[in-house]
């Protein structure tokens, strides 16, 4: 099961940077990328679709990293968020990981090995999470299904 | 009196008088004064006074039969005259006083003048001395003023150099994070191409090299963008108690490659108790001096570092035998982008982030150096910490 393709959504306003991270996820076959430069669209994305890692830049115009993945938590609460941003001060970073339940606060410049080896947990988390609430939802069914047996 | 021509040119007011002060003859200057008064005695003629003058002398001239001169006021009228009386003695063949010449002249300007002269020099002198303690006074408060004025300067230069130092440091946070960006995708994209053309088979020997220079020249963005960073402390780590012995041998074990058997590091450690301190940023600034040392060392030398208390104070020194640094890099040596050192090898930063981070904790750093005399850097820290 965990071996399926796993699906990052990767938002950051510098084309450059987008542009990078689908080439790099795209060097390992088991990535399925998608990228944008808008926090607000990245979201419209997150509504619409199940996703395994959401990375995203922290200083952005318009709604930032830090929002833009508060609001994705409450959207899909199993996608592992990560923050990648330039602006390294560890107060926000701190915040980050308090408040929005970060799965890793990452500095640019980044090492790609170091974030593709994060990628393969988060995502590897994320799908182990959501078989989980699979397995416990059909748990949840049968015993249903045996206690109607029963009475 | 015609019969002496004298007695009536002499330009006095003058009478002549019997030894018993009457009036016996007057000069035309005494009668346009006094009127006709021939017979009337002096005293009344003059003063309209019914005795004799206080003070009058005419008893000794007649005793000693010599002239004598002496003054008089008259306080008749409000504004009181002032005379100065002359009497002369006339004697006849056996030396007998037989008669008194009188010149009565008014000396009311003169005296009023002299009065006025002393009141005036008594007035000046009060004023000298007033005027004399006024300029102490002045003298005592230029004095104040000029340590004062010093003071301020001193003071205002520490505030533009602090200030300067706080501006650097929002342009290097603002810089940093405008780097990073471009540096994470430059850094990233070398290492997908290195990838791929690992992958090739035959490698591109050219591609290859190219990348390698790529590589390097993102290393050295990398590099002095770290030290912007740390010159401007973004990541802020906690203050806690912190071992200052335990840094320095860790920052010369870094160094131990340039350090061996080359340079003497000579070590007087003082019994210094744990200091509250941001760890990572006090390292750096051994770290910055150490390296410095190493460097102002051209062959072979010696580095000494001491430590002590000194009252609430860790005092750390850093000496090293090298070159030395010339009088005018010394004003200058904290200032941030200064560097002697050639391209590639200092960032001009290491010493402007140790005089941030010593200032940070409340702490000093002071330099001693001269052209061959080599290097001293005093390092004082308050023990009890106080990073602002």
């Amino acid at each position: 099961m965990t071996n399926e393709s796993r699906r990052v959504l990767v938002v950051d306003d510098e084309d450059m940077v987008t542009r990078n991270l689908k080439m790099l996820l795209k060097t390992e076959t088991i990535f399925e990328p998608v990228t944008f430069n808008s926090a607000e669209q990245a979201l419209e994305y997150v509504k619409a679709e199940t996703l395994d890692a959401i990375v995203a830049d922290f200083i952005m115009p318009g709604m930032n990293g830090f929002d833009f993945l508060k609001q994705a938590k409450e959207i899909q609460p199993s996608a592992s968020r990560l923050l990648l941003t330039g602006y390294a001060d560890k107060e926000s970073a701190i915040r980050a990981i308090n408040e929005i339940g970060l799965f890793y606060y990452l500095e640019k410049p980044w090492d790609n090995d170091f974030l593709l080896t994060l990628l393969d947990r988060a995502t590897e988390r994320s799908q182990l999470l959501r078989q989980l609430s699979d397995t416990t939802s059909s748990l949840e069914e049968l015993r249903g299904q045996i206690l109607k047996m029963l009475i | 009196m015609a019969d002496d021509p004298l007695f009536e040119q002499i330009p006095e007011v003058m009478s002549r008088l019997g030894t018993d002060l009457s009036i016996r003859a007057q000069n035309s200057l005494s009668i346009e004064r006094y009127g006709n008064a021939e017979g009337v005695p002096c005293y009344k003629a003059h003063f309209g006074r019914d005795e004799r003058c206080p003070g009058c002398m005419v008893k000794q001239v007649l005793a000693m039969g010599r002239t004598d001169r002496w003054n008089m006021a008259d306080n008749r009228s409000e504004r009181p005259t002032y005379y100065e009386v002359t009497i002369a003695p006339i004697l006849d063949d056996e030396g007998r006083v037989k008669e008194l010449i009188e010149i009565i002249r008014d000396d009311t300007l003169k005296f009023g003048v002299e009065q006025h002269l002393i009141q005036t020099s008594e007035g000046l002198e009060a004023e000298v001395a007033d005027r004399s303690r006024e300029l102490e006074e002045l003298t005592t408060r230029t004095d104040g003023l000029r340590e004062q004025l010093s003071k301020l300067r001193e003071d205002q230069t520490a505030m533009v150099q602090t200030e300067k130092m706080a501006s650097l440091g929002r342009l290097a946070a603002g810089l940093t994070h405008e780097i990073h960006t471009p540096l994470g995708a430059l850094i990233s994209n070398l290492d997908i191409l290195n990838r791929i053309i690992s992958k090739s088979d035959p490698p591109d020997e050219t591609l290859k090299e190219l990348l390698e220079l790529q590589q390097l020249a993102a290393d050295r963005i990398h590099k002095i963008v770290r030290s912007l960073r740390n010159f401007a402390h973004l990541d802020r780590a906690e203050e806690e108690p912190y071992d200052l012995h335990e840094g320095i041998e860790a920052s010369l074990a870094l160094l131990a490659h340039q350090v061996k058997g080359r340079i003497e590091v000579v070590r007087e450690f003082g019994d210094l108790p744990a200091v509250r301190c941001k760890a990572d940023a006090i390292n750096q600034v051994f770290m910055n001096l150490l390296q410095n040392a190493v460097h102002a060392i051209e062959e072979s030398g010696e580095i000494r570092v001491t430590t002590r208390v000194e009252g609430d104070q860790a005092v750390l020194e850093f000496r090293d035998s090298g070159k030395g640094i010339a009088k005018e890099h010394v004003e200058k040596l904290f200032e941030p982008g200064f560097t002697t050192k050639p391209r590639g090898v200092g960032t001009g930063l290491g010493l402007a982030i140790a005089y941030t981070t010593m200032t940070d904790h409340k702490g000093e750093i002071e330099v001693e150096s001269a052209p061959g005399r080599g290097t001293l850097f005093t390092l004082r820290l308050p023990i009890a910490g106080g990073f602002v």
